[in-house]
């Protein structure tokens, strides 16, 4: 709560009654145009004071006096030095200087900061607020925050601020910082301003009467602290009177009410208002390292004791009351100051509590004002605070650290096991009775030795014996209880909030409006027979008398007063005051001897009589009294002999009468403070008793709070574990939106920017304030015109989209969009990235072509006819082209993955794979034969060239092969054919040889073997000649035949018949038989058949089977021809007879002539005749 | 004429010689040629024929054609060898050498031969077969 009464409340009621109400005013740019509107709207007869700061260049005159003397009759004065502040006047900043109140004057001093870091505003209004206590501030136009922590501070000590409307304002971050900081009471438009103003000023004289003034309804004020109380659930009732009355006052102000009624009627209509009353209550003033040389005892003589342990495992540290967190992150930066200076380093715990939730707020945020340059040292300012705009930000170190939580110190159980508690200036606003309960509750949290720091006028004294102190100027205490105590109880607290209002007795005022009845007819008749009474209350107040009872009343000069004694005649007065007391003070009724009084001249003997009205009641709460007249008493009767008689019995009387008079005098005082002992009595016993069932609970629930408590901690460093984790989740986040060089935009579900990262600004002309506005308010570099529309369709269908869009600078980017979701799994926007894939598309479209066209090449490859495989040198083949399924018969998909050395079986003629592979490691290529089988089996002979190809980490064979088994195999079959061609040659040279030889030896003379033969040499060409044209296959027997006869049968129709199935004669039968035919027709020709003109030969043969082989049966028949010589002998005889292998001939000569006949087996039908 | 020594005497007289030639005209023709010289011919156009000719016969030595008929003489030069008598062959084709090699000490005579050259080549037979036999 820090410091909630800077002011000295003596000073200010000077202030109020004779001083004129001050209003200051800060403004900065555009502040001018405000304030000569604020003096046009502003009365010249208000009598406040006007302080007018601004920010001025130091180096130049002020035209602002010259400015303001134009809108307004003030006087407007430049502060020079030092000047009385007087009502209807306008004081104005000189430059280079800064306005201070000093002792109601105000005075013109120095910069102590350097330039730029000066604050004039807040300045000045701290000293307002110190010096006179209250006032108006008046916040305009400005950029900064210069005046938020001087709004505090004058509210604080009971001004009231206004502010213009920042949406009014040239510039709105002056006026908006200072709305910030929740303490402004008014914000409006400057002329409305000024309006509201007057009326305030006005009000202020009033309520400063109000303020004075003792006469409080204290039952008005005891409504208004439990309305309060109910509303809010806290209760000042135990605050210091004064200042919760100003609190009220400055409230009545604000609300325009003159009187405390009108406000509590107020209070009650408006629920709003029980917590404007709240917030002004708990509104409080703090700075960083207030009172720096408390904070430097504490430093030497506190905190470095805390670490002096090594045995410390941890730095607890409570600073109670921590309003907006100055406090505790003062203690927390001096913690870790002193924590860097030890090696050992206990973990540092600091807790801030207070009541107020919004200050909480602030205070966690740990944002504050520019303006604390003037209480952080620079070096301070640097380790431990970030820069953030106009605004310092306590590092996320010391945040850590503390911990902010709601916490009343009079009704929540405390933190516990704490070393330090800081709790300064709270104490001063709690009553005494208060102030030792918390000073328990201290006690209670603070480990064995911790210590307490307090305020400079605050004590621990109360109750005696919990602390002990170190130090009187920095009053820092040190509990007394050491290790091994028993834990004290925890002290009773507060109880829960309960209306102990004192019920009005409602049934008071009523009077009773029954009809005339008999009772009432009775009544009247009692009360006119019997004596006249009166009715009083305790107070002695007449509370009802009979019709007949003003006989006896004379009342005393001076003001009319209720009370019975000072209403009846004189001589009355002192039995009935002594009788009342009795019954009062004792319960006893009385009856008092006779008393003269004077009615109209008659002296009457009258009884007072004076009893309580019920029974059962001790004491009675009301008395009646009767007047009791007797008989007239005659002038003359002896008493009045008696006092004319003697002189020194008047004397006497009258000393009496006086000293009586005296004793009233006091007995009225004694009793009206019994009065209120009573009261008090009464209800501190019933609030003891609250207190003792309280108590009890609280025991009880003692144990739990403790549990709780340190779940609690569990769960805050769980907290504190989770928080640390988000942070670095986001400053991770931070660190990808700026590393990544792909833009991305985060915008919301109406399409508002919520965040980008700097690439898009390429994109979009956007820069970081536009956070927030509409993304189709921005002109865009991309030629994307359905950008919203896609937006829309992914919120709509939550499917992403992507497109590949041109940019106007002719830059292509990959555009995604997709919906946001939330951890939670809702859609709150849409995420659109982009990526510049200009060169991603230049690389695609070069690696398009060349894929294009190794796709042609390969395809050429593919589809060539010569067969062409690629193989992997350590792996199966890889590549297969047409050419080799046609060549090897195996389809591609059987080829690749093979050996192609196992596929194709290959073999290396007069060498080995192994040679192969050698020499195309080393020389990179191989060519040569190879013999290789296709799939059908065939063995093909190719002329290789194989090339080893290193690729990346691939080694591949390229080989290409052509096929020449054809040609070999013609090579090879034209070798037989040659030699065949030579066998032949030379055999028929061996043939020709003998036949030479033995038609010489056979021969008469050279004639003769010329003629035989030639003869011979043509039959053995006709049969060479039929073998050539059949291709060696064999020759036609009819052929054969012809050949051999028709050289000897010129008209060889008539003459010869052949005739016979055809059979083709081998070739090895061919030539015998050609032979044997030439030789029987040489011999038909000289000497059988032919050798007439009429003879003619048949030649007929038959085939036939015999055990499965053909026979063949062939009969030459000679007719009409001369029967022959018998010559077996000669050579032709030789020949027919044996020339045929295998064949028998048998000849026969008859009549006709010749007949033979030769048989032989054929062997079988030759199929393949050139083999042979 | 030729076949004859210089004394004047045939020069394969006493030797019997099995000639086996599937071509009647050649066989006739070496037969007359060796006969001439002195020579006793066994003619055998098959090689049954010759198979049998060599149990009866016992020639001294022989001359072959490599193919007889459809097959070869390989039976008859492998029961020649076996009995160690010295044979010819008489073949017109180049090839034939290759199976012929089995047969290293077994001369080869190229058709035609000359009658001379035929007998001189048994000269030569007989007398390089002589030591053999008797030493």
């Amino acid at each position: 709560m820090a410091d909630r009464e800077a002011g000295n409340p003596d000073r200010r009621k000077g202030s109020g009654s004779n001083h004129a109400p001050i209003v200051v005013m800060g403004a900065s740019a555009g502040g001018v145009q405000a304030l000569q509107a604020f003096f046009d709207a502003m009365p010249t007869d208000t009598g406040a004071a006007f302080v007018v700061v601004v920010h001025l260049d130091p180096a130049h005159r002020s035209e602002l006096p010259r400015i303001l003397g134009g809108r307004t009759s003030m006087p407007v004065v430049q502060v020079i030095d030092r000047q009385k502040l007087e009502g209807n006047h306008v004081y104005v900043i000189p430059p280079d200087r800064r306005l201070q109140m000093v002792d109601h004057e105000i005075s013109a001093a120095e910069f102590e900061e350097p330039r730029g870091r000066r604050s004039p505003i807040d300045l000045l209004f701290r000293s307002v607020a110190e010096r006179l206590g209250d006032g108006f501030a008046v916040i305009l136009s400005g950029a900064g925050s210069d005046g938020a922590i001087g709004v505090r501070a004058v509210k604080e000590a009971g001004g009231i601020i206004l502010v213009q409307d920042p949406a009014e304002a040239e510039y709105g971050s002056m006026p908006r910082s200072a709305i910030a900081t929740g303490v402004a009471d008014l914000v409006l438009p400057v002329r409305q301003l000024a309006e509201r103003l007057v009326d305030l000023i006005r009000l202020k004289e009033h309520s400063t009467r109000l303020d004075g003034t003792p006469q409080i309804d204290e039952d008005l004020l005891r409504r208004i602290l439990a309305h309060l109380r109910v509303r809010t659930g806290h209760d000042f009732s135990k605050y210091k009177r004064s200042t919760v009355l100003r609190r009220i006052a400055r409230r009545m102000q604000v609300t325009r009410t003159d009187e405390l009624l009108q406000y509590y009627e107020a209070l009650r209509e408006n629920p709003d208002e029980a917590h404007a009353l709240l917030s002004d209550l708990l509104i409080s003033v703090t700075t960083f390292f207030r009172d720096s040389e408390s904070f430097d005892e504490l430093q030497s003589s506190v905190i470095s004791q805390l670490f002096s342990s090594v045995e410390t495992e941890s730095v607890r540290v409570w600073v109670a009351g921590c309003a907006t967190g100055e406090e505790a992150y003062s203690v927390a930066i001096m913690l870790l100051e002193e924590a860097s200076r030890h090696e050992h380093r206990p973990a540092i715990q600091v807790f801030g509590s207070d009541l107020d939730g919004r200050a909480l707020t602030t205070a966690r945020e740990g944002r504050y004002p520019a303006a604390i340059e003037t209480d952080v040292s620079e070096d301070r300012l640097r380790r431990f605070f970030t820069r953030e705009a106009d605004m310092y930000r306590v590092r996320q170190e010391v945040r850590d650290i503390v911990l902010f939580a709601a916490h009343d110190l009079c009704k929540d159980p405390p933190f516990s096991h704490v070393d330090l508690i800081s709790c300064r200036n709270v104490l001063i606003y709690l009553d005494r009775d208060l102030q030792e309960q918390v000073c328990g509750t201290f006690h209670y949290a603070l480990n064995p030795g911790g210590y307490l720091m307090l305020g400079a006028s605050e004590s621990a004294e109360h109750p005696p014996g919990l602390f002990r102190m170190l130090d009187r100027n920095a009053r820092v205490y040190q509990s007394t209880a050491v290790d091994g105590d028993r834990p004290r109880l925890l002290p009773s607290l507060l109880g829960p909030v309960r209306l102990r209002e004192h019920v009005v007795q409602a049934g008071r005022g009523l009077s009773p409006t029954a009809a005339l009845t008999e009772a009432t007819i009775h009544r009247r008749s009692l009360e006119k027979v019997s004596p006249p009474s009166i009715l009083v209350d305790e107070t002695h107040r007449v509370m009802h008398m009979s019709e007949t009872a003003g006989r006896y009343l004379q009342p005393a000069g001076g003001a009319l007063s209720s009370d019975i004694v000072d209403l009846v005649r004189s001589e009355l007065r002192f039995e009935l005051r002594s009788a009342l007391h009795r019954l009062f003070e004792q319960g006893h009724a009385t009856l008092t001897l006779p008393l003269l009084v004077r009615f109209n001249g008659n002296r009457h003997r009258v009884h007072l009589q004076v009893k309580a009205p019920g029974e059962g009641e001790t004491p009675p709460r009301s008395a009646i009294v009767m007047f009791i007249e007797g008989e007239a008493v005659e002038d003359d009767f002896p008493l009045a002999e008696h006092d004319a008689s003697n002189e020194s019995v008047r004397r006497l009387t009258r000393e009496l009468e006086l000293t009586q008079s005296r004793l009233r005098t006091v007995r009225e005082e004694s009793d009206a403070a019994n009065e209120e002992l009573r009261a008090a009595n009464e209800e501190l016993q019933s609030i003891n008793e609250e207190y003792r069932s309280t108590s009890e609970e609280l025991e009880t629930s003692k144990e739990e709070l403790q549990s709780i408590n340190e779940e609690l901690q569990t769960v805050n460093s769980e907290l504190k574990l989770k928080l640390e984790t988000i942070s670095r989740a986001h400053s991770d986040l931070q660190n990808l939106m700026a590393a990544t060089d792909f833009g991305t935009l985060f915008l919301d579900s109406m399409l508002r920017i919520k965040r980008f990262t700097d690439c898009v600004t390429e994109l979009f002309s956007v820069t970081p304030t536009d956070e927030g506005r509409p993304i189709t308010d921005f002109a865009h570099q991309l030629d994307y015109d359905d950008l919203t529309r896609d937006v829309r369709a992914v919120l709509n269908d939550l499917a992403p989209v992507r497109r590949e869009v041109r940019s106007r600078k002719d830059r292509w980017y990959d555009v995604r969009m997709r919906p946001y979701r939330t951890v939670d799994d809702k859609i709150d926007g849409v995420v659109i990235t982009f990526v510049d894939v200009t060169d991603r598309r230049a690389v695609e479209q070069a690696l398009r072509n060349n894929e294009r066209q190794l796709q042609q090449q390969r395809r050429l490859v593919e589809l060539s006819r010569e067969p062409i495989f690629v193989w992997d040198f350590d792996g199966g083949i890889v590549e297969w082209n047409r050419g080799c399924e046609e060549l090897y018969g195996y389809s591609r998909q059987e080829a690749v993955g093979k050996r192609s050395a196992h596929l194709l079986n290959t073999v290396v003629p007069e060498s080995s794979i192994a040679a192969l592979t050698e020499q195309l490691l080393a020389q990179g290529h191989w060519i040569g034969e190879l013999r290789q089988r296709a799939k059908d089996g065939r063995m093909l002979i190719v002329e290789a060239r194989l090339d080893l190809e290193q690729l990346e980490d691939r080694r591949l064979v390229l080989e290409s092969s052509r096929d020449v088994t054809q040609r070999r195999a013609l090579q090879e079959r034209q070798h037989l054919l040659l030699g065949e061609l030579t066998h032949r040659v030379k055999n028929t040279l061996a043939v020709v040889q003998a036949i030479a030889h033995q038609t010489e030896i056979t021969s008469s003379s050279p004639a003769e073997f010329v003629e035989r033969f030639s003869g011979r040499l043509v039959a053995l060409a006709s049969a060479h000649g039929l073998l050539v044209q059949s291709d060696w296959q064999g020759a036609d027997l009819a052929a054969l035949t012809r050949v051999q006869l028709q050289a000897y049968a010129s008209d060889a129709a008539q003459r010869l018949h052949i005739d016979g199935p055809a059979v083709l004669l081998p070739a090895e039968l061919a030539t015998p038989f050609g032979l044997v035919l030439h030789e029987l027709a040489t011999n038909a020709a000289k000497y059988g058949a032919l050798s007439r003109p009429s003879g003619d030969v048949g030649v007929t043969w038959e085939l036939a089977g015999r055990d499965g082989q053909r026979v063949l049966r062939l009969t030459w028949r000679e007719t009409g021809g001369a029967k022959p010589a018998e010559s077996t002998t000669g050579l032709g005889s030789q020949l027919i007879e044996h020339a045929i292998p295998g064949a028998t001939v048998r000849r026969r000569f008859d009549e006709r002539g010749l007949a033979c006949t030769i048989e032989l087996l054929l062997p079988e039908e030759p199929r393949d005749a050139r083999a042979n | 004429m030729h076949g004859r020594t210089d004394a004047g005497g045939p020069v394969l007289a006493g030797s019997r010689i099995l000639a086996v030639e599937d071509d009647y005209l050649l066989l006739l023709e070496i037969a007359t040629v060796l006969r001439e010289a002195g020579a006793v011919v066994i003619q055998c156009g098959t090689v049954e024929q010759a198979l049998q000719a060599i149990d009866t016969r016992r020639p001294t030595a022989a001359i072959l054609d490599v193919r007889i008929g459809r097959g070869t003489i390989a039976p008859v030069a492998r029961k020649l060898a076996e009995l160690e008598t010295p044979f010819i062959f008489y073949t017109g084709q180049v090839s034939d050498e290759q199976s012929l090699s089995q047969w290293p000490y077994a001369r080869t005579l190229s058709k035609p031969a000359p009658p001379t050259v035929l007998v001189s080549a048994f000269v030569e037979l007989l007398q390089s077969a002589e030591p053999r036999r008797h030493g």
